[in-house]
């Protein structure tokens, strides 16, 4: 009987450990690109949450801002995450005949919460001031803002008396995140 | 193990070493070009919001704060947005404009805007606080804009954001690089944004002003 030396030592198991090893650095690899299509993906869903509860928030100030100068009480929370606030009264004096302008300023505040965790995945805080002419209470001026930094806000606020800081008053309109 | 044994492994193993060789390049490819679509469209998705919140936020004036400060002088109606065709913004002054590099002569070019609103809790591209001391003349500006970089026949654009510093001088930061073309245009207060990248995939996008100043 022939016997064949095999200076590898593939007689030790020289296929099975090299096998494994390829297994183990396709795997490495397989779940690198995995996880980077996953930081990737929460990308862009953060992204969307951010978009799709701005729009909402977006489409609500539109419809608290026609709600402006109906009210008979200041301020005044209309549908649950709108407040509308009477701020001045100013006189315009650029013309000869005076003419009183009343200011609003409208704030909206909605959330996109998780649909089982009722986690927040983002928020949208928008905040209009309009100015309406007395005369027949149509909008003269409208100037919009959205709101990021809850800190730099209240310093803000505190600044200008008359602009008082009011996100602690306002409740949030909470929007489950919608699932296919 | 025999001879047969080994010689039966070692093809097999050349077998397969040969096509994972020929398939993993093929495959390799294939996962960095549909990577590399994914980071464009993610990048610029973001550079689309970055310019869409500033354009919606273009003209605002803070009425509440003038209104409590009758002191303070009113401004006429501010210039919410400039739009300049085939130029890009320079930093040696505050919205000043200058014609594109010369080599660029002959293809599309790019367009530059200029935003400008008065600041209360803004922040600029790169999401600093827009201060008091970040304006001119009592306005924030924020402008964008496509510089070139290199030579001409591999010029590299990227899409700079122009704010001002704590000194009231305009700085940039790249927000997106390899941009070819960036279109603008301004109609019935619609912006419209054309964006071409190197890749030769376009990108549109058009944004509704928001803010009635001067009705």
């Amino acid at each position: 009987m022939i016997t064949i030396k095999t200076p590898l030592g593939l007689n030790d198991g020289f296929i099975l450990p090299i096998t494994l090893g390829f297994i183990s650095l396709v795997g490495l690899w397989g779940t690198i690109l995995i996880e980077q299509m996953h930081s990737q993906s929460d990308q862009f869903a953060k992204s969307w949450q951010e978009k799709i509860i701005f729009y909402k928030a977006q489409e609500h100030l539109g419809q608290c801002i026609g709600k402006v100068g109906l009210q008979q009480t200041s301020p005044l929370i209309w549908n649950q995450c709108c407040r509308i606030e009477e701020i001045s009264i100013a006189v315009n004096t650029k013309n000869s005949k005076p003419a009183m302008q009343k200011n609003y300023r409208v704030s909206v505040h909605h959330e996109l919460i998780h649909p089982l965790s009722k986690d927040v995945l983002g928020s949208s805080r928008l905040q209009a001031v309009v100015t309406l002419s007395s005369t027949n209470q149509a909008i003269i001026k409208m100037s919009w803002r959205e709101i990021f930094d809850l800190h730099w806000e209240k310093e803000l606020n505190a600044l200008h008396p008359k602009t008082n800081y009011i996100w602690n008053q306002l409740p949030a309109c909470k929007h489950p995140l919608p699932v296919n | 193990m025999n001879m047969v044994e080994l010689m039966l492994s070692v093809s097999l193993l050349t077998i397969v070493l040969s096509g994972l060789t020929h398939a993993v390049p093929i495959l390799q490819k294939n996962l960095y070009e549909g990577r590399t679509l994914r980071e464009e469209i993610a990048q610029v998705e973001q550079v689309f919001q970055i310019i869409t919140r500033s354009v919606q936020q273009a003209g605002f004036e803070n009425i509440a704060k003038n209104q409590s400060n009758p002191s303070r002088p009113q401004k006429s109606s501010i210039q919410a947005i400039q739009i300049f065709m085939q130029a890009t913004l320079t930093t040696d002054q505050v919205g000043k404009i200058s014609a594109p590099q010369t080599y660029l002569a002959g293809r599309r070019q790019t367009d530059a805007m200029l935003i400008q609103h008065e600041a209360y809790g803004h922040f600029d591209c790169v999401g600093r606080k827009i201060t008091d001391k970040r304006t001119h003349q009592g306005l924030s500006r924020i402008g964008f804009f496509v510089q070139f970089r290199g030579n001409k026949s591999n010029a590299v654009g990227t899409l700079m954001c122009q704010s001002l510093t704590n000194k009231g001088q305009a700085q940039n930061d790249a927000i997106l690089t390899g941009v070819e073309d960036f279109l603008l245009f301004l109609e019935d207060g619609v912006v419209t944004i054309e964006l071409t990248m190197q890749s030769k995939r376009q990108y549109q996008t058009s944004i509704t002003l928001q803010n009635q100043i001067s009705l």
